[in-house]
């Protein structure tokens, strides 16, 4: 393949990965373009890019997901790659391939690879004909509620229903007896539908207490790969990630573990004739069986924290990677130094199940200080919408070693202010904070199985803090709407639960 | 001026150099910031606390946490006068994605009763009571905004 100089890059993306893909293209010289909703006119991805192009309306289905509008744009706006980000169209096959017979270059790896690791049931296939050593579970054809039942009966309870497409922990259930089966069937099947536009489902047996660790791998278009070490993303709430780490506190201790498994990341990726940034999740038994999950094609949310540890941009490395050029280093130069933990602030309320909380943002400072990354798609008097992922910002303490890295990045959440919107805040602050957090003795269900506790409800304020309010409530600019509803319905919120992704007994 | 957290309402008025907090004198020193940081030393608490205001909300955040407290304007009247009929609202805009009652279905407290999809999340509508849906004001497919009524539901004596 030879190199082909990219001038000017089309972020097919929102929020903070679109802002911190267009940070590194200015670092390399390269435009940018921003493609954007009608909700999000004003955000700070568009007034980051160089250019702007509108692609439609708020829904995704009608804008970040409409791949045609997005390679017009990139046509008409002369840019000659696509960066998709995560999320959206990144994992699209059908996507990277129309990108590509546009003439354009997709800055990830080519359709095949999407369709054939981007399904759950083809990865699986192909990861145990290949010894990499997959969960006991069904990936068959037969999509049937008899089959899927009959299925789960021969496998054991409990069991993990997940869509062959997709990722995020969506539309995934946990059934702990047959009773349970057709009911998950029906909103997985739902909720992966709307998610990822097919219904299809694989069954896994449902390990218990399980680490998830996931290995970055980088391949360039000359057959060179590498790993880049391992992120441990335990930390989970409903499947999705909460906190990523890396190294693994499992594996720091254990090199020969450790090795085997970012390995084993490697030769999946070389079983799927893998090319550019990937990830290869895997779950980490208890007894040490690590068990392939999926495989990410794409840039994932938590690669800073790899970047952190390595000294190296991945962004960098996928646009390089893009345009034809070979790994600049080997195997060998690589090693990583310190501790690098990742916290994902979501607009979400703690006290109400997580329910999402869109709004107007009307004040956010983010993390400063050595030490601390912030990456964010939002600023002071930024919009939240609700059609997106609630996420705002990833905040990274990094360290020489983990007990430095967490302090700092306690000392940033502590730091970060963010009004208007509830956020997860003092949940992130909670858990950081935590006994077992700080022991590194996590696992996925720590969490959900209320090993942390759950946040408790606002207590009583203290005099400062009535004071505290009362003064900004006299100072604060005045909106003369008086009439404003403040005594709405409490009673009513207590009638929700946040059931996806993943709603368990 | 009234304030609210939760259920819980007080007073707060200045009074000097001091504060009153439902006629409770609280002496104390404050240092405000442009900024909106606000510094309190009351008694042997010291809080540093960065503040905003939008409408009738007021945010506070310190290091330990935030609090989300409203103006109250109004003098509490409706109170809590046990109402049978509940009219059950979204707390965030999203899409119905599904409903699982009709008009006339007897639920009990606790049932799903529908479904709906925001920020790519599924969150289910929960009977707060045992009941009797009087009506649905949505149907499969509509966008929904807080303050709007999704279904009344008659609770059962």
């Amino acid at each position: 393949m030879s190199e082909r100089k990219i001038r000017r890059v089309l972020v097919a993306n929102r929020g903070e990965i679109a802002v911190r893909i267009m940070a590194t293209c200015r670092a390399m010289e390269i435009e940018t373009v921003a493609v954007y909703s009608e909700a999000d006119r004003s955000a700070l991805h568009v007034r980051r890019a160089d250019r702007a192009v509108e692609i439609g309306s708020a829904p995704s289905s009608e804008s970040y997901l409409r791949g045609d509008r997005i390679i017009e744009a990139a046509r008409a706006e002369g840019a000659d790659a696509i960066h998709p980000g995560y999320g959206f169209l990144s994992q699209n096959g059908d996507f990277a391939d129309a990108v590509a017979e546009a003439g354009l270059i997709f800055i990830g790896p080519p359709g095949h690879v999407h369709r054939t690791m981007g399904d759950k049931m083809g990865s699986r296939r192909l990861m145990s004909g290949s010894g990499v050593p997959v969960v006991p579970g069904y990936d068959g054809d037969d999509q049937s509620d008899a089959r899927l039942l009959s299925e789960c009966e021969r496998i054991g309870f409990p069991i993990l229903v997940k869509p062959s497409r997709g990722g995020g922990g969506k539309g995934m259930r946990v059934v702990r007896d047959s009773s349970e089966v057709s009911r998950a069937l029906e909103s997985a099947r739902r909720e992966a539908l709307s998610a990822f536009g097919s219904d299809v489902l694989v069954l896994e047996r449902f390990v218990s207490k399980p680490r998830h660790v996931e290995v970055q791998v980088l391949f360039d278009s000359h057959g060179n790969g590498v790993h880049l070490f391992e992120r441990e993303c335990s930390i989970q709430r409903r499947h999705q990630k909460v906190f990523e780490e890396t190294p693994s506190p499992a594996l720091v201790g254990n090199k020969e573990l450790r090795l085997r498994l970012c390995e084993a990341g490697v030769a999946a990726a070389r079983a799927a004739k893998y090319v550019n940034a990937g990830t290869v999740e895997f779950l980490l038994a208890p007894s040490g069986e690590f068990f392939f999950l999926e495989m990410n094609t794409r840039l994932q949310v938590e690669h800073p924290v790899t970047e952190m540890t390595l000294g190296l941009d991945l962004v960098r490395l996928q646009i390089e990677i893009a345009s034809g050029a070979r790994l600049p280093f080997a195997q060998k130069d690589l090693h990583p130094r310190g501790w690098a933990i990742e916290a994902r602030l979501n607009a979400e309320d703690s006290h109400r199940q997580d329910a999402p909380s869109p709004g107007a943002l009307v004040r956010f400072d983010a993390p400063r200080g050595p030490f601390v990354r912030c990456d964010t798609g939002v600023e002071s008097g930024s919009d939240v919408p609700p059609y997106y992922d609630p996420m705002i910002a990833k905040i990274i303490g990094t360290g020489a070693t983990r007990a430095d890295a967490l302090a700092t990045l306690v000392a940033a959440l502590r730091s970060t202010v963010a009004h208007g919107v509830a956020t997860n805040r003092d949940r992130l602050l909670q858990i950081a904070t935590s006994d077992a957090f700080r022991a590194g003795s996590i696992h996925t269900r720590l969490l959900d199985d209320g090993e942390i506790s759950p946040l408790l409800s606002v207590g009583e304020p203290s005099d400062a803090e009535w004071i505290a309010a009362f003064i900004a409530a006299s100072s604060g600019a005045a909106t003369g709407s008086v009439e404003t509803e403040v005594a709405t319905s409490g009673s009513n919120h207590d009638a929700w639960t946040g059931v996806g992704p993943g709603r368990f007994p | 001026m009234k304030l609210r957290i939760g259920t819980l309402v007080r007073d707060v008025r200045r009074k000097g150099t001091a504060f009153e907090i439902d006629g409770r004198e609280v002496p104390c020193r404050v240092t405000n910031q442009a900024d909106g940081t606000i510094e309190i030393e009351a008694g042997a608490e010291r809080l540093i606390a960065a503040t905003s205001r939008a409408d009738e909300r007021v945010f506070v955040t310190s290091g330990s946490r935030s609090l989300d407290f409203a103006i109250e304007r109004r003098q509490a009247s409706s109170s809590a006068s046990a109402t049978s009929l509940g009219s059950l609202e979204t707390p965030m805009p999203g899409r119905v994605v599904k409903i699982h009652v009709a008009v006339g279905d007897i639920v009990k407290r606790g049932q799903e009763l529908l479904v709906v999809e925001a920020m790519k999340m599924e969150n289910a509508l929960i009977a707060p009571f045992d009941g009797v849906v009087r009506s649905l004001l949505v149907k499969t497919g509509d966008m929904v905004t807080p303050g709007k009524s999704l279904m009344e539901l008659d609770e059962a004596k």
